[in-house]
Formats: C-alpha cells, structure tokens, sequence
C-alpha cells in the first residue's frame, strides 16, 4: 500500500501525495514542533518539507523505513530553517544546570508523550536542537557537531546541560 | 558503566515516547498543494519557452536556411551585398572611361571564368578579368549557365552606387569589393573564399551573380535598400512584418494566496441572473457541488499577426490568437474537466525602445476581443455544451526582444501582463485571476 503511495507520489499524483500528506503530517509537525517552538513557524516549515519529500522522492531508495527517510528531511529542514535565521547562535545559555542521577529515569516513564513534547519546547533553541538531534533522532556528538557547525564537545556538554534541566522540568511535573 | 546504561535507557525512553507522537495540522495540505501546482506550472512555463525557441529555429532551419544553401557543392557561395557595410561597397580604384563599360553577353557555364577587356582602350596597369558566375534555374531545374551584360563588373560602373541587377523576382549581386583588382586568386578555395593572391599585379575583377536573365543596372534600389537595412531591420522593406507566436499565461504568479475563488461564491462579479444562468446551464447540470473549486491548467495561446510601422520608432500590430484554456473539478470520485477555446482579435501599439541592424527593444500595449468558439463539460459519463454569448474584453503590456537570425527574419521573446475583464465568461482561469502573467516567444518575418 506504502508502495503505491509511493510510486504515485513520484509519478505526481496529487491524490496519492494527499494521502501521504494526511498520513504523515501529524507525525512531521511533531519533529517540526520539537525544533521550531512558534507553530505558525512549524506549519512553514511542515510546507517546506513536503515540498521537498514530493520534489526528492524519487531520490528514496526503500532501502530504510518511509517515515525515518521523510524525519530526516523535515530535520534537516528546520535546521536550515534555525541556521538561517541564526537561532542557534543567539541561543540563550544557561548558566547554572544541574546534573540528575539516572535513578531519576523512571520519572520520564511516568509522564505523557505531550507533557515530554511540552518540556522539550521550553528549552532554550540551542540545548533543545542537541538534545533532539542526540535523543530522539540518534545521531552522534560527532554528526551533531558537523551539521551544526560546532566542536564535537561542545555537542557533548551542551546535551547534558539540556537533559539535566529537562530532568529538573520533569520533576517538577510529578 | 551504569551511567552509559543510564543514558541508554533515558535517550530509549525519549525514542519511545515521541516516536509515534502527532500533532493536528488542519488545512495545511490546500497550501502545499497550490505550492506543488505553482511549481509544476512554472516549469511548464520553462518548458514551453524554450520549445518555442526550438521551434523557432527548427523552422527557421527548414523554411528559411535550407532552400538557400547552394545546391551544387562546386558553385562559389552567394555574397549578399545588402548585407556588407556600406563602405566596403565603395570602388578602391580609380574610375576609368566610358569607353571602359561593356555589357557581357556571353552564355557561360557555371563557375566558367572569363576574362573581359576594358575596353578599346586596354588599361596600362593590368588586365581587367571579371568572373561572372551565372546560376540560372531553368523550368527542367537544370542548372544554365548564362551571363549578361553587368556593367557593373566593370570598374567604370562602381563609382556610383553599388550595382544590384535584377529582373522581376530574380536578383544579381555583383560584388563590388572583389573588383579591387589587387592580384589573382592562388587556388579554388582561395577563390571561394575571397582571399587574393598578395602581391599580384594582375587586376582581377569577380562578379558573384545569381540567375541572370537580363541585367539591369538599378543601383538607387540597392542603396536605398542597404540604408533601410541600416535604420531598422524590421522596417526595411514595407514595413509589414508578420509574426507567429505561442505563449502562456500564469496567472497564480501573481495571485497566488487568493484562495476566494475557493467555495462559497465560486462566481464572482456577476449578477444572480447571470450566476443563475451559468450555473443552471452547465455547473448543475453535472451535478457539480458549489464548494468544489476547480484546478486551473495553464491557458496556451498561439498569435499570428502582422505589423506595419509607421515610423521609425512606432508601429500597429493586430492579427488573430487562439487560446486554450481548461480547469478540472474533482471531489470524491468525480472529475470533471472543462475545456474553452477562443479566438481573439488583438490591437497593439508597439514602441520601438531600442533598435538596432540586429535586434530590437520594443513595448507595445493594447486590447485584444475573444469570442469562445466552443466550451464544454465532461465527465467519464457525459459531456455538456456550455453556451457562451458574451465576448471577453482584455488589456494588454509586453515588453519584447526581437533578435533578428537572418536578413528578414527574427526571434523574438515577449514577458506579458494581461487584465482580464469580467465580461460573464464561464468560471475559468481569468475569471478567478483576471490579472495574468504571460510569455510568449516567435518568428517574425519581414514582408
């Protein structure tokens, strides 16, 4: 079924495209949202990446799943959208951030995927673009570093202060 | 060690929980879907610009270019003289007598090279040799050879004008420039080419001439001729040009985001008895829902005009166009597809912004009428005629490059902006965006 979905987009079928649409964009403006706070900015962004998965799916391989191949491209979409808009440099720091020992993890079960979504969205844009990437989309210290234009380290340090204050947000959910 | 499995089960947790997490976005796939349209209609537009240019010279290959090209490999090629500079047409030597003009009335086969005294007198200096090249196509389509009298190889005859013999449609060139008299040829090639041999004192005098059947003299012709072709390519000979042109019109270009035409009053600007009509006529008759907007394909039109100047900077242009537009309604499993053709008059004025031997700048500005010849429904299951009695009035701009590829022919490529004015036509493209932006692209042909 996927397949034809698929195979229609390519051939530009706008309905097979409409349907693809309506089975994946719930899901996408969720990757959207968890990068870009501003929801009118998500819904910009969620347009540009359907643009670009109808315009490049010929470039699929189905070698991986659909759904992981169209999460990197709306990933990459707004990060090109945070980079241009130099959101990551004016990022806010963070001067004080503590460190929440892993017994604590069983308190990140406990809660709802929306409340997950509403703490990740009250980090600062710079913590929340590694903790996302690191996190949720599995990418290295090392490809973080590269894409975002940054020491592999500072990958590294800014992620721990991200999930220590995203521990600390939990917390204080319960 | 605990930590990193700490981690693992912390960024595993975080996987879970958001993987398969969804937000509602309600509305947004009309926006992509105007953005997937748009694009594909602009590389239409690509598309079609540049078929046209192709066309443009595949035709201008195979009507114009081809019948020129000399049909006999061995024969020298055929020198235009209108299209030397006018001092090269000037005479290098000094005049000789009257006595010196002599018609040449000799049969000669093609490509045959005769020498022709000067006179009675023979010149000092050299001998005078003239080449007369003669192609004369008989009804048989066989090649004879014939020469006659032009008194324009002759050095005496250049001091004038430069000589252009003709007789009704057929013309001889004589080549002025070659009669310098400067040396010989050192080979055939060098011959065809034009390159003399240095140093040679022999004079040598060539004319290149073409189907000779009797030689008249008409050097005014000429000139006047060559500085027509200098003051305006397209206004050189009568001033009648006539055009050929296929264009497009996108008019989400500069709409896009207008999404009125969405639903409620899929009409707009018409009076509820008109309103009632077309939908009475043909919407309701194919039982199309008001709130279904339709898809607007890209309207294709194809222009043949003529243009006479009226002075060097201002010229008329009118002529006939076709258009073709049509739309698709779909909703559930239902399409249906209208489909209008017109047929319009336009009257353009057109001001030449830049001009020059080889290409010109113009703007022209006008109106065009359209009557709709023919529009219809149609579905899988039926078709519907759509009665259409109004004519559809519109105004017009381009600004357009004429680039001219040989001596009375020229390509050219016209950006366009139309206002479409609401005249009761059916729901179409225009009717939803009376403003459009066009292209169009052509050959145009001096008469």
């Amino acid at each position: 079924m996927e397949e034809q979905l698929i195979k229609g987009c390519i051939k530009k079928n706008i309905r097979a495209q409409q349907q693809v649409y309506e089975k994946y964009a719930p899901m996408m403006m969720s990757v959207c949202l968890r990068y870009v706070r501003d929801r009118n900015i998500a819904e910009d962004v969620l347009q540009d990446g359907f643009i670009k998965v109808f315009t490049k799916l010929h470039t699929y391989s189905g070698s991986g799943s659909f759904a992981g191949w169209m999460r990197k491209i709306f990933v990459n979409t707004a990060l090109e959208h945070l980079r241009r808009n130099d959101v990551l440099k004016y990022s806010t720091e963070i001067e004080t951030a503590f460190y929440i020992e892993n017994d604590n993890v069983s308190a990140i079960d406990k809660i709802s995927a929306d409340e997950l979504m509403q703490c990740i969205m009250e980090l600062p844009a710079g913590f929340r673009t590694v903790f996302n990437m690191f996190a949720v989309e599995g990418y290295s210290h090392a490809e973080i570093a590269e894409k975002l234009g940054v020491r592999e380290g500072t990958s590294r340090s800014q992620y721990a202060r991200a999930r220590a204050i995203l521990q600390e947000k939990i917390l204080k959910l319960k | 060690m605990s930590n990193d499995i700490g981690n693992r089960d912390f960024e595993e947790i975080i996987r879970q929980k958001l993987d398969s997490h969804a937000v509602p976005v309600p509305g947004g796939w009309e926006i992509i879907k105007k953005s997937l349209t748009k694009r594909r209609r602009r590389r239409r537009m690509y598309f079609i610009a540049v078929s046209s240019v192709a066309a443009a010279a595949v035709f201008f290959a195979a009507v114009v270019e081809l019948p020129r090209a000399p049909k006999n490999p061995d024969l020298p090629p055929i020198v235009k003289v209108e299209d030397r500079p006018e001092t090269d047409l000037l005479p290098k030597t000094p005049p000789i007598d009257d006595k010196a003009r002599r018609n040449i009335d000799v049969p000669l086969r093609a490509g045959t090279q005769t020498t022709v005294d000067a006179g009675d007198e023979k010149r000092p200096d050299a001998e005078l040799q003239a080449t007369v090249l003669a192609l004369n196509r008989d009804d048989n389509g066989k090649l004879a050879a014939t020469a006659k009298a032009a008194a324009a190889v002759l050095p005496s005859t250049v001091s004038d004008t430069p000589p252009l013999i003709r007789k009704g449609s057929v013309r001889i060139a004589a080549e002025l420039p070659m009669l310098k008299m400067l040396g010989t040829y050192e080979s055939d090639s060098d011959r065809y080419s034009g390159k003399l041999k240095p140093g040679a004192a022999q004079g040598t005098a060539q004319s290149v001439a073409q189907s000779v059947a009797q030689g008249t003299a008409q050097g005014d012709a000429a000139q006047t001729k060559i500085s027509a072709a200098k003051r305006l390519p397209e206004t050189r000979s009568n001033g009648w040009i006539a055009s050929f042109t296929v264009g497009a019109e996108n008019s989400q270009a500069v709409n896009s985001g207008n999404t009125q035409i969405v639903a409620a009053d899929p009409i707009l600007g018409l009076d509820e008895n008109s309103k009632e009509y077309i939908k009475n006529t043909y919407k309701n008759e194919m039982m199309i829902p008001d709130n279904v907007a339709p898809d607007f394909s890209l309207p294709l039109s194809a222009k043949l005009s003529v243009r006479k100047s009226l002075s060097r900077k201002w010229a008329v242009e009118s002529g006939v166009n076709y258009t073709f537009l049509s739309s698709k309604y779909q909703w559930n499993r239902n399409t249906v597809k209208q489909r209008m053709h017109y047929l319009g008059i336009p009257l353009n004025a057109v001001y030449y912004a830049v001009a020059s031997p080889q290409w010109n700048i113009y703007v022209s500005a006008g109106g065009t009428v359209e009557k709709c010849l023919h529009a219809s429904l149609s579905s899988s299951e039926r078709t519907t005629q759509i009665d259409v009695r109004k004519l559809q009035w519109s105004v017009n701009a381009a600004i357009g490059a004429t680039y001219k590829i040989a001596r009375n022919v020229g390509v050219f490529m016209e950006p366009q902006i139309g206002y479409f004015f609401d005249n009761e036509q059916p729901e179409n493209i225009r009717t939803a965006w009376p403003v459009a932006i066009g292209f169009g692209a052509g050959l145009r042909v001096s008469l």
